[in-house]
């Protein structure tokens, strides 16, 4: 274990020493303290992909420029802080944990991370690439906020399941949904691989045309911790009326058309292993939704005392059923939290709650968080697309962003 | 057999390389191999900052010349790091149930804290050598390949199949304990010979010459002599003059041993001062006295896996002998001392001892220090002195854990 360590910690310091090297041959015409003479013209953000690479066993951030990296190394900047793996572990805020500690190699073009203890099966990690520190050294732009890349990812465990990896559900479960969606859900049966999303999933005309750049992408994939949710984002900028994207490409989906979502064959699942055959949701597009979800429309009815009966709520429309379960939540009269289960029905327009516990209590209130969306991305406290002017004023109101409450009474 | 590497040995190897030279070596024919470590156990401190690993699973003693030897700035201050095993697992890539840390010393020139620690329970677990730094309060993994190191191997280690009635391999007793004395480290462990209890003896830097010898003790528990279980912590102590190794057994008994009779090949026969109470392991042991505490003198502190630390009086050694069987703790005068759960537990300096132990309350596991002599932490319990009318209440916290109680 040392001796292989010690192998690849040799090779790096030979990678090192040859690029040095080379520094010298070169007579130094990219190094040192020009190294604003390395601009290239397309920003990082763009051009690099930070992902665990399965076969390899190791994360990797590739697309650098060689000059780059050779600037990089001339400045004797550490790799460790500038890429940086953090194992989430519960109840621990990740930002206040160390670093996983492992050896940086570079290899072509390719930055390659390999933890020195090496991955733990079964658990999730987040890397992080710094990329204002390298900017500032290849004089390339950073355009997020923030200047940093974010990958998340899940080390399947050793024991592969004997089942093959399926779409189990994709939200909305509607067939009509607005011009306006904001997204969908892709719930899938076993943990995924994240890097080809935009690859396998296309949105397809009633002509079979595939839609051009209806997603939002920006250098992410948007997965939940345990890597079976997917959430696909239309464009907003493309939805939101009068913004760049909206005037000049115009909406992603036409009102009236005929659409479908198609997660292609090919998905790998965290084993390598493929979902075989594309499935396909057909959808109408109908009007927009400019309706924010209202909870007082609701209609509760009671489930009976002493028995874990759901309660069931008549919604005023579809919500987001993925925020929903963390953004509704039931309350007892003393205000602590009842736990249970929230569950959907009739596309997402019908919602249960069953408690973990009999219902004891006669008083319950039901806590919706004003945040709750629809699928359009409507909240209960405002709408996706408002008039400009609109928001400072919805901030001075809802400063206190109290939930709205709904009380009710068991049977 | 003797093993030498440095650092700058391969230094010049990566220069030759880099120069694009086919290095064939000629004249360094036993061309020394790098040290590796198969597991990492116990630790002990000799001059100068050289650090002793016990290495059961590659049946060697590595010895690490640190250079830390510059005393630290915060000499007087306490240590605290909450959920170390949280700590080492993320910086170790992994999740807390499989950090083992195996032994904790701190190095009594500088105070910094060297750890060994294995990622995963299985035989072949990933081998680390931490250090916590007191001028920072941060971690480190250290690399064997930036230090100095020498080894030496222990012959006749058990096998790794070899194993105990319920399943733990014998392999992992072949170092238990390290003690370092006027030049010679003494090395704990089993053999695999008749009489497995062994203790070795060699000069460091090490030598070829490795004096071995078998040892047996009457143990009262049993009301029996042994020479089976091995020595878990020892220490040396002078008697009339005269250096014994204080040696603290399994299932329990505490025994002197004097040096002198530590010749290679022989069976020597310890002397059993008290029976410690049955049931139980030592953990660790270490000397002090506080002049501020229970009216100063010399005292020993004997930590325990399943019982209170046990405090005894080395004044009462020469005279201590324990012939009769007992279950419970007999010989030499006992003071149970109220602290439990301690995995680890090394003085870090006289005021403070430093130990790794598991918060009764929170269920953290804490590296914090307690003071030298009252060994309990007065945050953890409600007491007089805790009042604020209570003057000249003595500072017995000297870093609290933080319970989350929020003074509004």
């Amino acid at each position: 274990m040392i001796a292989s360590n010690r192998q690849r910690i040799l090779l790096g310091l030979l990678s090192i020493a040859l690029v040095a090297t080379l520094t010298v041959w070169g007579g130094n015409p990219l190094f040192g303290t020009q190294q604003a003479a390395v601009a290239v013209a397309e920003p990082l953000q763009t051009r690099l992909t930070l992902a665990y690479v399965s076969e390899a066993e190791a994360l990797e951030v590739s697309g650098w420029a060689p000059v780059e990296l050779a600037a990089i190394e001339a400045e004797g900047i550490d790799w460790a802080d500038v890429l940086q793996v953090r194992i989430v572990l519960p109840a621990r805020d990740i930002n206040n944990l160390p670093p996983v500690i492992g050896d940086y190699t570079i290899t072509g073009t390719t930055l390659v991370f390999q933890p020195r203890y090496g991955w733990s099966a079964g658990e999730s990690y987040v890397a992080r690439l710094d990329m204002e520190a390298v900017a500032a050294v290849t004089a390339s732009e950073s355009a997020f906020a923030g200047g940093q890349l974010d990958v998340s990812f899940f080390i399947p465990s050793d024991d592969v399941p004997n089942e093959l990896p399926t779409v189990t559900q994709i939200y909305p479960t509607a067939a009509e949904l607005p011009e306006n969606l904001l997204r969908f859900y892709i719930e899938f049966s076993q943990p995924m691989q994240r890097g080809d999303v935009y690859d396998v999933v296309q949105l397809v005309d009633s002509g079979g045309n595939v839609v051009e750049h209806p997603f939002l992408r920006i250098g992410q994939e948007f997965w939940s911790r345990d890597m079976q949710l997917l959430t696909i984002i239309l464009d907003p900028g493309r939805i939101k009326e009068g913004v760049a994207p909206n005037v000049q490409a115009g909406a992603p989906l036409d009102e009236t058309g005929q659409y479908e979502l198609v997660i292609n064959a090919g998905f790998e699942d965290a084993y390598g292993r493929t979902v075989t055959e594309p499935v396909r949701k057909p959808f109408t597009v109908v009007a927009a939704d400019h309706t924010s979800p209202n909870p007082d429309l609701w209609t509760l009815s009671a489930p009976q005392q002493n028995t874990q009966q759901p309660l069931v709520i008549t919604l005023d429309g579809m919500i987001d059923p993925i925020l929903a379960r963390r953004l509704i939540r039931v309350e007892d009269a003393r205000q602590n939290r009842v736990e249970g289960a929230i569950s959907f029905d009739e596309r997402e327009q019908l919602m249960m709650f069953t408690p973990a516990q009999p219902w004891a209590n006669r008083e319950y209130r039901l806590a919706v968080s004003p945040t709750l969306e629809d699928y359009a991305g409507n909240r209960v406290e405002s709408l996706f697309d408002m008039a400009a002017g609109t928001v400072a004023q919805l901030e001075a109101t809802t400063a206190e962003r109290e939930p709205v409450y709904r009380d009710f009474q068991v049977r | 057999m003797l093993n030498l590497h440095t650092s700058l040995r391969w230094a010049v190897v990566l220069t030759l390389a880099i120069a694009g030279v086919m290095v064939f070596v000629t004249n360094d024919t036993q061309a020394q191999a790098a040290i590796e470590l198969q597991s990492v156990g116990a630790l002990e401190f000799g001059p100068d900052g050289v650090l002793f690993i016990g290495d059961s699973y590659g049946a060697q003693v590595v010895a690490l010349e640190t250079n830390d030897t510059e005393a630290p700035a915060n000499a007087e201050a306490p240590v605290l790091v909450e959920s170390i095993d949280v700590e080492l697992a993320a910086m170790l890539g992994t999740t807390p149930r499989e950090i083992v840390i195996n032994d904790m010393a701190v190095n009594p020139l500088s105070q910094n804290v060297y750890m060994t620690v294995h990622v995963g329970r299985s035989i072949n677990p990933g081998v680390a050598l931490v250090r916590y730094v007191k001028n920072t309060g941060e971690m480190e993994i250290l690399n064997l390949g930036d230090f100095e190191t020498s080894s030496v191997n222990i012959p006749s280690a058990p096998a790794f199949e070899d194993q105990l009635q319920y399943g733990h391999s014998q392999r992992i007793l072949t170092v238990t304990d390290l003690t370092f004395y006027d030049g010679d480290l003494l090395i704990a462990g089993v053999s695999n010979e008749e009489f497995a209890s062994t203790l070795r003896r060699v000069s460091y830097p090490f030598t070829d010459d490795m004096t071995v010898s078998s040892i047996e003790i009457f143990h009262g528990a049993h009301n029996q002599q042994e020479t089976h279980a091995p020595i878990v912590t020892s220490q040396v102590y002078e008697i009339e003059g005269e250096p014994y190794l204080i040696a603290a057994y399994t299932c329990t008994p505490l025994a002197k041993i004097r040096l002198g009779d530590l010749q290679d090949g022989e069976h020597v026969i310890g002397t059993t001062m008290a029976e410690l109470g049955f049931g139980n392991a030592p953990v660790d042991m270490f000397i002090f006295d506080n002049p501020e505490m229970m009216g100063g003198g010399e005292r020993m502190l004997i930590t325990n896996d399943q019982r209170s630390a046990t405090m005894v009086s080395p004044g009462l050694f020469a005279e201590a002998e324990l012939t009769e069987g007992s279950f419970f703790p007999a010989g030499l005068d006992q003071i149970d001392m109220p602290l439990t759960g301690a995995l680890h537990a090394d003085p870090l300096n006289p005021a403070f001892l430093l130990t790794i132990r598991r918060n009764v309350q929170t269920g953290d596991l804490n590296m914090n220090t307690i003071a030298m002599g009252l060994f309990f932490d007065a945050a953890e319990s409600i007491v007089e002195y805790n009042w604020p009318e209570i003057e000249d209440s003595p500072a017995v916290s000297p870093n609290p854990v933080d319970y989350g109680f929020e003074a509004e």
